[in-house]
């Protein structure tokens, strides 16, 4: 493999830029920093003797791509070659391509093989695309090798053309995914969209397209192996690109600007955003991000700057809980946006920025941070490119959550005292967490897009929603009846009493659909042959358990209690732990209540424990979950009697993770009596409580038997176990196929332990991300499982897929996927391919 | 008349001292210029050499001048690094092997120090660079040692040809390096790696002279 060095006068900035490199390449590249020199007092400069030693350290006989950031760094490669033995200067080559998007390119293409020539060449085009996407340089839809005028398939050629699946389109880790993916065929594979035509070997070039989710592209492939080049994409594509499944947007055609005239029904509005039909007064929500008073007086820039880094510490606290928050309402993969809001929050140009305001012009905190986020979201609404127009709204929205944070002012989502159609120029997604869904009848905005946030938060909560109705809606007074419907992305200003009618009965027959579809999500999950499997839900805080609820779970099959101990200074007491278990319990009337002991280890750095098992060459197979409490007496012993006191008044069962032997159940059970005995002693009442065993150590399933005999259920959790059983980490993309949970070897794992529990009469649970995966599903009854646990807003499909499943098929599809080689295979089956 | 090795490894020693003592002259020559690092870089790469000089100092000049370099390459850290340190590489095979230096030995050595100098940034004359220094000393050298002059006259010559080569980079526009970004606005300053020239120089000189 090509290897490459990085040459920077600032350590920081080479490291910076092989961290990038390394997440598009999962590491995979021989990639060398040599950056700064070795003096603390004056460490920016470069070091001939340093470039000489990374070339060294990756040079692996296919050649070494050095990239420099100016000046003397040129000079110091140039110097490390005649320093270098010269067969190994003879395969260096000296790269002028600009640091951060050459390196990029680079590394991608020496990651799928490329010879030092493609490598070289590819890094050098980086700077024509930066040019080309800012709008500096022409669109390039000339010269080879790069790119060739669109024309109709030749003769000779191949032809793939399909819709792009994934919601974001074939941003950067798509593209990479789709060039590694060309990488073992010698075919010429273009990709074409509109009239424009790139190399699809190209990560630079895929990125000019701006290929957008539900965009319509072809790949055009010529050459000996163009048929298997062309099946690889469709593979690929098949697998959204390599991204997160999720709901493509709509791609009706947006009608910014059309006028609105009072009165007069106006059907087309805008974007459809969130199915269903709505109708009521209007209300304008404006968001509050207004320039902070003239009159506002800076401290000294010294308590300004800690000001500011105050109220970016308690955003982060917030977009944490939020992301926890939206995760249980909405899935893990909407609450990503709060994730992506603490990067904006983390981004050293913003922050940066607003430092450097505060201390050289002597702004008040609150004046820098809203000058910063202002010019920051205008420029994201130059954009050409409407995913990134989109951004703005995010940019907003965490900009006026900072400032709210340093006016001390309370949280201000939209607020309705009655029942309405909510209009807003866009809504970032805090203001929709915040919205009150029995509140809130529908939504239009005049930006914004299907991919916006607030449209993707709108249609997981059940709300009709219109986006992108631009001046429609924007002439709309407070109180006016607006209507919408949110599947065509009509809207309907003051509609004519025969319209209303219309839409009214519209809207009856949604609602009336929605309650059917709500009303079966609380009936158990029963086979056609009666079997009843439960469907129970996974929960990270206490606030997770009413949505989880009402989307028809029959308990909770796995309570995480992290959430009590991340993000704080010091570990909960007993009494903060017993009201989060009680108030759980209590979000569950009547319903079993799993709560897993603390899960944690060496791979999360938890400040107040200091340095205990952090620093772990391989967290994963060190001290965490049971073997982590068992070391830690004192936290395990305050967890275990606040889990017995909350059993006092409430049915929980206590799960401990990450058993591998009996011995540390008896050890761990132990410590449980041992707390029962003192809270005896003291007189606090506690209750009793059924222990169960996570059961993901592939040990566990070996022990199976001896383990069920001590356990009251078993909970299998399947990402661990994958890994595992696998021995591949899910987060190396170079081995993440093989720790598939569907694969035959962790099948077999689940096989053998529900055997183990039907044979003790225990119950077998399984909690991991499996459990909720509705292709899967008929595999998981087909094994035994006797209940599924899994994220809230899985259940109500899960629950359905079961009423589908007939025991005897399922049970045939199993055996059928036991005698499997590998997951792709299994995958196949479920498809109903093989 | 020779050069001795005891004569480069006090050269080496006293260049320590004066590039100490000569920091802020050559960081606020560069200030105006360019990123005030010249006389830190210098001062940075000299100590260390000053620091290691015992660890190499029973080696034959040659080897004495190439470890030099080699050190400044890892110590100096800006582009004088490369520059100075190539100089001293190449100078160093040049003399391979010597225990001592005559005339035409320190012609040979500064003609191939010069050369590596050249190789590394590729300057021509009225770049505003330390070239500006080293061609005309080298030159000089040359023309005093033709004309019978011995080492020291040699010497003598290179360094007054070196100043002066130096003063003339004062209302030179820089074409090269940091510098040239500054276009017209570097017209009327002092280039510091001609500075920096001159002081090495002209200290090879005092310690021939005795």
């Amino acid at each position: 493999m090509v290897g490459i060095v990085v040459v920077t006068h600032s350590a920081v900035l080479g490291q910076g830029v092989k961290e990038l490199a390394d997440q598009m390449t999962q590491g995979r590249v021989p990639l060398a920093v040599a950056g700064g020199i070795d003096d603390p007092e004056h460490p920016i400069g470069t070091d001939p003797v340093r470039v000489m030693a990374a070339i060294e350290e990756v040079q692996q006989g296919d050649g070494v791509l050095v990239l420099m950031d100016l000046g003397s760094a040129l000079m110091s490669a140039e110097t490390a070659l005649d320093l270098l033995p010269p067969e190994v200067a003879a395969q260096v080559r000296l790269c002028a391509a600009p640091l951060v998007e050459g390196v990029m390119a680079a590394a991608v293409q020496a990651s799928i093989g490329a010879d030092l020539d493609t490598v070289a060449r590819e890094a050098e085009s980086a700077l024509a695309v930066k040019a080309e996407l800012l709008g500096m340089a022409p669109p390039q839809s000339e010269p080879a090798p790069d790119a060739t005028p669109a024309a109709p398939a030749t003769a000779g050629g191949q032809e793939l053309t399909l819709m792009v699946p994934n919601r974001l389109g074939l941003h950067a880790r798509p593209a990479a995914r789709i060039v590694t993916a060309l990488g073992p065929f010698v075919a010429e594979v273009q990709l074409v969209r509109g009239d424009r035509v790139v190399s699809a070997r190209s990560v630079n070039r895929i990125a000019t397209l701006a290929v957008r989710g539900g965009d319509t592209v072809t790949f055009r492939a010529t050459g000996a192996d163009a048929a298997q080049a062309l099946k690889a994409l469709a593979d690929l594509a098949a697998e959204n690109f390599g991204d997160l499944p999720d709901v493509v947007g709509t791609s009706a055609p947006a009608a910014q600007g059309k006028p609105a005239a009072a009165g007069a029904p106006v059907a087309r509005g805008g974007v459809p955003a969130s199915p269903g039909i709505a109708m009521g007064p209007a209300v304008w929500h404006r968001p509050e991000f207004d320039a902070p008073p003239p009159s506002l007086v800076a401290g000294d820039p010294d308590s300004e700057a800690a000001r500011l880094e105050a109220a970016l510490d308690a955003a982060r606290k917030e977009l944490a809980a939020l992301e926890r928050r939206t995760a249980a309402m909405a899935g893990k993969q909407e609450a990503e946006i709060f994730v992506m809001h603490r990067l904006l929050l983390d981004d050293a140009t913003i922050a940066g920025d607003a430092r450097q305001r505060i201390a050289e012009r002597h702004e008040p905190a609150e004046a820098a941070w809203y000058a910063v986020i202002d010019q920051a979201a205008e420029s994201f609404r130059q954009l050409p490119e409407g995913y990134m127009r989109e951004r703005a709204a995010d940019l907003v929205d965490v900009g006026a959550r900072v400032l709210r944070l340093l006016t001390g002012a309370p949280p201000s989502g939209p607020r309705l005292d009655r029942p309405s159609v909510l209009l807003a120029a866009d809504l970032g997604p805090s203001d929709m967490a915040h919205l009150d869904p029995a509140l809130v009848l529908g939504i239009v905005t005049a930006q914004g897009g299907a991919t916006s946030h607030a449209a993707i938060l709108a249609r997981s909560m059940g709300i009709p929603a219109v986006a992108g109705a631009g001046a429609l809606a924007a002439n709309v007074a407070d109180g006016v009846t607006v209507a919408l419907d949110g599947s065509t992305g009509e809207v309907w200003i003051a509609p004519a009493p025969d319209v209303r009618a219309s839409i009214e009965s519209r809207r009856a027959a949604w609602l009336a659909a929605r309650e059917a579809a709500l009303a079966g999500a609380a009936r158990p999950a029963v086979t056609t042959d009666g079997r009843h499997v439960h469907v129970h839900a996974n929960i990270g805080s206490p606030a997770d358990a009413p949505p989880a609820l009402k989307n028809g779970a029959e308990g909770v099959g796995l309570f995480r209690t992290e959430f009590l101990f991340l993000d704080r200074a010091a570990a909960p007491d007993e009494e903060e732990q017993r009201a989060a278990y009680v108030a759980a319990a209590v979000a569950m009337p009547g319903l079993p209540v799993v709560v897993r002991t603390l899960d944690i280890g060496g791979d999360k750095p938890v400040p107040y424990l200091g340095d205990f098992a952090a620093g772990e060459d391989n967290p994963f197979l060190g001290l965490r979950g049971i073997r982590f409490c068992l070391a830690r007496r004192e936290l395990f012993l305050t967890q275990l009697r606040a889990l017995l006191r909350a059993a006092a008044e409430h049915p929980l069962r206590v799960m401990f993770p990450m058993v591998a032997h009996p011995g540390e159940l008896a050890a761990a059970k132990a410590m449980l009596e041992e707390a029962r005995a003192a809270l005896t002693t003291q007189g606090l009442p506690h209750g009793p409580v059924e222990v169960g065993i996570m059961v993901e150590v592939p040990a566990a399933v070996a022990l199976a038997d001896q383990l069920a005999r001590e356990s009251a259920f078993f909970s299998i959790g399947t990402n661990d176990l994958a890994q595992y059983v696998m021995a591949a980490d899910r987060g190396n993309a170079a081995v993440a196929d093989l720790s598939d949970a569907l694969h035959p070897a962790v099948l077999r794992m689940v096989r053998d332990t529900v055997a183990a529990g039907n044979a003790a009469g225990i119950p077998v649970a399984m909690c991991g991300e499996l459990a909720g995966s509705a292709e899967a599903i008929p595999l998981l009854v087909g094994l035994g499982l006797d209940e599924l646990s899994m994220n809230g807003p899985a259940i109500p499909r899960a629950k359905d897929v079961v009423r589908g499943c007939d025991m005897a098929a399922c049970a045939a599809l199993a055996e059928r996927a036991l005698e499997l080689p590998d997951a792709a295979a299994v995958r196949r089956l479920l498809k109903g391919g093989g | 008349m020779q050069i001795t090795r005891d004569h480069i490894l006090t050269w080496l020693a006293k260049l320590g001292d004066i590039m100490r003592d000569n920091r802020s002259y050559l960081t606020d020559l560069d200030a105006a210029i360019g990123d005030a690092d010249h006389g830190i870089n210098m001062d940075r790469g000299f100590s260390k050499v000053q620091e290691k000089l015992p660890t190499f100092a029973d080696k034959d000049i040659g080897a004495i001048l190439k470890d030099t370099g080699m050190l400044l390459l890892s110590t100096v850290g800006g582009a004088s690094g490369p520059l100075y340190g190539t100089f001293f590489m190449k100078a160093g095979l040049a003399v391979a092997g010597k225990e001592a230096l005559d005339a035409p030995d320190v012609q040979a050595l500064l003609d191939a120090g010069v050369e590596g100098v050249v190789s590394r940034g590729r300057p021509v004359l009225h770049d505003k660079t330390m070239f500006d220094a080293w061609k005309p000393a080298i030159d000089a050298y040359r023309s005093a040692v033709a004309g019978g002059g011995d080492l020291s006259a040699g010497l003598d010559a290179a360094v007054a040809a070196a100043e002066e080569g130096m003063r003339a980079t004062i209302p030179m526009q820089a074409r090269k390096g940091r510098a040239s970004y500054l276009g017209e606005r570097s017209i009327g300053h002092q280039d510091p790696g001609a500075t920096s020239t001159v002081l090495l120089l002209a200290a090879l000189r005092d310690v021939v002279r005795g």
